[in-house]
């Protein structure tokens, strides 16, 4: 069994970051690494209308995500994406200059499932700003189009040599493997309730 | 529902007056008394991420502040120098350049040199040398049959017990005494608070600065208090916090054994949060799935009023907070492996636990796993993991 953050639509996961007063606060919003540049620009244009908002994307290293982030002092939102290639090192440092991260609007990392296990595990600090403020993106509720989301079940099931039936039938046992891409087809067949089992 | 910001710095809270002194004495309530009676003396303060250090840190200077003939002065380490990169001298210098500042226009000359010392050093210089000077080896000396001699050294095999001071560093004290001796007219003892330093993960680092830097500021006759690492109470991080004069470890509030903790959080929270947003009963859930970490406190009460409010509720129910928990403790239990599953199960069903391995103790300083020292010292999960270690013991 494996434990995740809870699923949570776009519109959402917009409406909690507008209603809250924003100072200072940090979301981590997660979603397959390959979906990562596209719900970061979903996130940009629906915050868009909402609050000014910036993203910054594909920092080479930790000193270049925290500088970047400071230059967009006067935003209300930053949206930190495309930091998938960050190491233990990486967060590591982000953790040590947590105070540089400190600013008068939010900060909401789009990160896939590999990078939030790092942050958790080597950023302890940044993690408790954090807190329970951590979702899995829906994809299958807003992102994709109905074709988008049959070409990546069809490749799932390639992938994996298994049906939609035996998926659900192990999530719902509980004996589903606990590698992310599972995760993902339960959020695609919209059975996001049997994701606690697997 | 503005006050409940889990980042916001406790400067902050303090200036909103919300803060709320814990039920006995405080850490920062020892440090005064202490640094009263022992200016110069040198004091460690650790404990778990958000466990209210950085809070006691700032107390303290402001307790301090009304001590005649003290002034405090606090550094964020993290603010003025990358920590990863830090090394003996740092604080130092941090030290130097804060006092540096102290001093109304016009200044002396021993002071004038002082203080662009302490900026040299902190941003660098160009140093000219004769290059015809370099690897040029002493002449050897011959004795009196004419032979050819080099001198040896010979080690000796007594070792202090401290090691000296680096020549260095020593430069760097005196330059400290001479700003601290200019400064002893309208303020006869200083106190340097650093923070931060609780998130070096590298205990050879802080070893360093500890052993050169804390010595070298104590030495100049200045007290010097420092946030550490927890790991520092652990195996061989121990002998660091017993160069320390003073140890105090912030541990979190016991809200399941002690009344007096249980009230204590309540009325932090009742300052930020009025009874008809969040309603007693509500707020006793948050209190006991904070299990006393105040970081955790704030940041479960705040989830719990917007798991309120996109329900289009204005007022925050017990269902609420347990939502706000259970997100709490997925986040919590994220990036763990199944030998730290074990320890935490064993911690939740037995409250036993034995840190044997950098990994448990990364489990305390995390806060998955909180201790309680009031009275027998004692062991449990976090409250928001326990309900998810329940539901992983019953599932394959």
């Amino acid at each position: 069994m494996t434990l995740l953050p809870n699923l949570l639509s776009l519109p959402e996961f917009v409406f909690r970051v507008t209603a809250r007063p924003s100072k200072g606060s940090v979301f981590v919003l997660v979603s397959p690494a390959d979906l990562i540049d596209r719900v970061s620009g979903r996130l940009r244009s629906e915050l868009e209308g909402e609050v000014g908002v910036q993203l910054v994307g594909g920092a080479h290293d930790a000193g270049a995500l925290i500088s970047a982030i400071q230059k967009a002092e006067g935003t209300r939102i930053v949206i930190a994406c495309g930091i998938e290639s960050f190491g233990d090192t990486d967060w590591q440092r982000i953790d040590l200059l947590r105070s540089r991260l400190s600013r008068d609007g939010a900060i909401i990392f789009v990160v896939s499932p590999a990078s939030v296990e790092a942050l958790t595990r080597y950023a302890p600090n940044l993690a408790s700003w954090v807190g329970g403020s951590m979702w899995i993106v829906d994809i299958a509720s807003e992102l994709l189009t109905p074709e988008e989301r049959e070409s990546r079940l069809n490749a799932l099931r390639e992938g994996f040599q298994r049906s939609d039936t035996e998926i659900l039938r192990l999530a719902a046992e509980g004996s589903l493997p606990k590698e992310p891409e599972y995760v993902e087809w339960l959020i695609l067949l919209k059975r996001p309730d049997l994701i606690g089992n697997t | 529902m503005a006050r409940l910001n889990a980042a916001a710095h406790p400067r902050e809270a303090i200036k909103e007056n919300l803060y709320v002194p814990r039920p006995g004495a405080t850490v920062a309530d020892f440090l005064v008394r202490r640094l009263e009676l022992e200016p110069s003396s040198s004091h460690l303060i650790v404990g778990g991420v958000g466990s209210g250090k950085t809070t006691q840190l700032l107390m303290g200077q402001k307790q301090l502040q009304t001590v005649p003939d003290v002034h405090a002065c606090f550094i964020d380490v993290s603010e003025r120098h990358d920590l990863a990169k830090l090394r003996s001298s740092v604080l130092l210098v941090l030290a130097g350049l804060t006092l540096g500042e102290m001093f109304p226009e016009p200044v002396s000359q021993a002071i004038k040199l002082a203080r662009e010392n302490f900026r040299k050093w902190a941003h660098g210089y160009v140093e000219w040398f004769d290059v015809r000077d370099a690897g040029d080896e002493e002449p050897p000396d011959h004795d009196d049959d004419d032979r050819f001699m080099r001198p040896v050294h010979v080690q000796g095999v007594l070792v202090p017990p401290e090691p000296a001071l680096r020549a260095d560093i020593q430069a760097k004290a005196r330059q400290l005494a001479v700003l601290r001796e200019g400064l002893e007219k309208s303020i006869k003892h200083v106190v340097v608070l650093f923070d931060s330093l609780d998130r070096l993960t590298d205990l050879k680092s802080f070893a360093e600065v500890v052993d050169q830097d804390i010595r070298a500021i104590k030495s100049a006759g200045l007290g010097v208090v420092v946030v550490g690492p927890l790991r520092t109470l652990f195996g061989p991080g121990r002998t660091i916090a017993d160069r320390f004069d003073y140890l105090y470890h912030q541990s979190s509030v016991d809200v399941e054994q002690d009344t007096a903790g249980e009230e204590f959080l309540g009325r932090i929270l009742r300052k930020r949060v009025e009874a008809d947003l969040l309603p007693d009963e509500a707020l006793h859930r948050v209190v006991q799935f904070s299990g006393g970490v105040l970081r955790d406190l704030i940041s479960l009460a705040r989830s719990a009023g917007e798991e309120a409010y996109t329900a289009g509720i204005d007022r925050v129910g017990v269902t609420h907070v347990e939502s706000a928990a259970d997100a709490f403790g997925r986040s919590l239990m994220l990036g763990l492996g199944p030998d730290e599953i074990t320890v935490l199960q064993r911690v939740r069903t037995q409250r036993s636990f034995v840190q044997t391995s950098d990994k448990d103790i990364a489990l305390l300083v995390t806060r998955r796993v909180l201790e309680y020292t009031n009275g027998i010292p004692r062991y449990a999960v976090h409250p928001t993991i326990a309900p998810l270690l329940e539901q992983l013991a019953t599932k394959p």
